[in-house]
């Protein structure tokens, strides 16, 4: 876990945690820095551990020999790298990837949306991608192309397509509340649930696989899925953070950034489609993965303060960070869902955080 | 070459969704002015407000500010000619005071790399300004309702526009936070030369504290003067539907409903 101010505060006394506190908020660059330092070690120990355990000197160095070709005086064999480079390696990336896209997501739709409740599938996103997964499944087509089938391309289409129609059908009026939008995300969620719900008992022998997608994982990454994963879902997150000036302005509310200087109409539209596009390219990916997208934001904003100048870059290493530790979890556990483990484990961690914040969080 | 006023609304129709709220409005706001707009609850008040901002279009006429026709400024150029400080705002997180001043310097700062130095020497000197010095550090969901409507006041004064828009400023303000604000609103009109117009209910307030009064009624400018003409007991009666008494307290009057009469109101 990367929140380095909760884990030292709770060794210390109260006088001295205030001014850890003090201290993390007022340097977010140095946090964002232990932060990426944390997904860099955590992802060497992932690749590190498993049935056949490998040093991080041995991990290093075959990374190192890849990307650069440079040799760092370490010896290993050919089936060591085969480990590194053609099976972990690729699934700790992948699960950065949509660790961090979840977790921006997850920030972006709290701020859009000004509601601590929303996360990354608040506006029908899952049951879109759910259902064009089962839709998939469920044809008797298998069409695979560089390793992406139908399942992947219809989650992704299906994610966007419901973001779509939630937006068409809410009617939104320039300078109004959110309000309207989640309502209808809510109802549209609820319509394609139920449609992913009946392709499941229709499903037969697929269902067990519409099943491993509804709970996400990372088992079938591999270096050609995360190439179309990484652009979508980097590009997306600078979009977003090139954008932190409207999220801000939206701390008052829509018409109070408007007189801020901010064009809300236009950056809640930029700013819905970018997140719901990061999303998609996350869930296409891994499946639907719960929790990362809702938390991380808030565990980030108790550490730095609200301002989504921060929030977005240090959201997106802690996104990481959790996910790959999830996962490695969920791989040692025997092969659990990663989303299991990222509840079971980061629940009680944000009960905790919650608890310890300094103010409530009221609605 | 007479100078361009700093608001001019020119026979304006302003509504939502084709619906009317104020009607055939004209005023003209020259640079430097301080102007209380007063009337009845539902009266259109905010609606004209909203309209000089350019969140509310005008179905009708036209409105302008620093002689620029608002519906061709960008939101940035509108901020950074105009404040506005809104009756209530709600944060969905957690924020410090200086957090939320600091938005007023959205329009000023650099998009990318954010709030640079004289952002925050301006974010510092809107704190003191408004007396928020004590507040620094605190969560600003904690606050009173007045304290948040002075984080709103110090909000706009750190975006340092010519002119200053407020939305009854003072309805959740103790007595001395009321009389402290409007110091503050003259001191900022004298010293600095904002352009100040607040909508007020305080009729009293509006008399004390701003040379000309606007009375707003059923979508229209009703009357426009000094306030010693505006709020006449006759016009009160008229618009407010409440008979005042109106007590000299020495160079100012003092407008209260007449107890007597109330009840034929």
């Amino acid at each position: 876990m990367t929140s380095v101010p909760a884990d030292v505060a709770l060794r210390m006394e109260p006088g001295r945690r205030e001014r850890v506190r003090e201290l993390v908020r007022r340097h977010p660059r140095a946090v964002f820095g232990t932060a990426v330092a944390a997904v860099i070690a955590v992802s060497i120990v992932a690749v590190g551990l498993g049935s056949v355990g490998i040093a991080p000197g041995e991990t290093i160095g075959i990374v190192v020999r890849r990307l650069v070709g440079l040799d760092l005086g370490v010896t290993w064999t050919p089936a060591t790298e085969a480990i590194v480079w053609e099976l972990r390696l690729p699934r700790v990336l992948t699960a950065a990837t949509v660790g961090a896209g979840l977790a921006v997501a997850g920030a972006t739709f709290q701020g859009l949306l000004r509601n601590p409740l929303a996360d990354p599938y608040v506006l029908g996103t899952a049951s879109g991608a759910g259902l064009g997964a089962a839709i998939a499944l469920v044809l008797p087509i298998r069409i695979v192309f560089i390793e992406f089938g139908l399942v992947h391309a219809f989650a992704f289409v299906g994610a966007l397509a419901s973001v779509t129609v939630v937006y068409r059908l809410s009617r939104l009026s320039p300078w109004s509340g959110m309000t309207n939008i989640v309502l209808t995300g809510y109802a549209v969620g609820a319509l394609l649930a139920a449609g992913l719900s009946m392709a499941m008992y229709l499903s037969g022998s697929s269902l067990r696989q519409i099943f491993a997608f509804i709970l996400g994982g990372f088992e079938a990454a591999s270096w050609n899925r995360l190439a179309l994963a990484v652009p979508l879902v980097a590009l997306g997150s600078l979009a977003i953070l090139f954008r932190a000036r409207a999220l801000n302005g939206l701390l008052l509310g829509e018409e109070a950034a408007g007189h801020l200087g901010i064009n809300v109409p236009r950056e809640r539209a930029l700013l819905l489609a970018l997140g719901s596009l990061v999303t998609a390219a996350a869930v296409a990916v891994s499946g639907l993965i719960g929790f990362v997208g809702l938390v991380v934001p808030h565990v980030v904003r108790l550490t730095v303060g609200p301002n989504a100048r921060a929030v977005v870059p240090l959201s997106a290493a802690v996104g990481a960070a959790l996910l790959i530790a999830a996962d490695l979890g969920a791989r040692l556990l025997g092969d659990i869902p990663v989303g299991v483990v990222t509840a079971l484990f980061g629940a009680p961690f944000f009960l905790l955080l919650l608890r310890r914040a300094q103010s409530g969080y009221e609605l | 070459m007479s100078p361009v006023p700093a608001i001019e609304i020119r026979s304006a129709t302003i509504g939502y969704g084709g619906r009317p709220i104020v009607l055939a409005a004209d005023l003209v706001v020259a640079e430097g002015e301080r102007i209380a707009i007063v009337g009845p609850n539902g009266a259109g008040k905010s609606t004209l407000l909203r309209g000089i901002a350019g969140i509310a279009a005008p179905l009708q006429g036209e409105i302008r500010i620093s002689g620029m026709a608002v519906r061709d400024l960008s939101r940035e150029a509108i901020a950074r000619r105009l404040a506005v400080v809104p009756q209530l705002a709600t944060l969905p997180f957690s924020a410090r005071v200086e957090e939320v001043v600091a938005l007023g310097r959205l329009a000023h700062e650099d998009p990318l790399r954010g709030p640079g130095p004289a952002d925050r020497a301006a974010v510092a000197a809107a704190m003191d300004r408004v007396g928020l010095g004590r507040l620094m550090g605190r969560d600003a969901r904690e606050l009173s309702l007045g304290e948040r409507q002075l984080v709103l006041v110090a909000v706009a004064i750190a975006q340092a526009s010519p002119i200053i828009i407020l939305d009854e400023p003072t309805v959740h303000l103790d007595i001395r936070h009321q009389v402290e604000v409007m110091d503050l609103l003259v001191d900022l009109n004298v010293r600095d030369g904002t352009t100040v117009l607040a909508v007020l209910h305080d009729l009293n307030l509006a008399v004390r504290y701003f040379p000309r009064i606007v009375l707003v009624a059923g979508g229209r400018i009703h009357a426009d003067g000094i306030p010693a003409e505006v709020l006449s007991a006759s016009r009160i009666q008229e618009v407010f539907g409440v008979d005042p008494a109106i007590l000299p307290m020495g160079p100012w009057s003092v407008a209260r409903p007449a107890p007597a009469e109330r009840a034929r109101a």
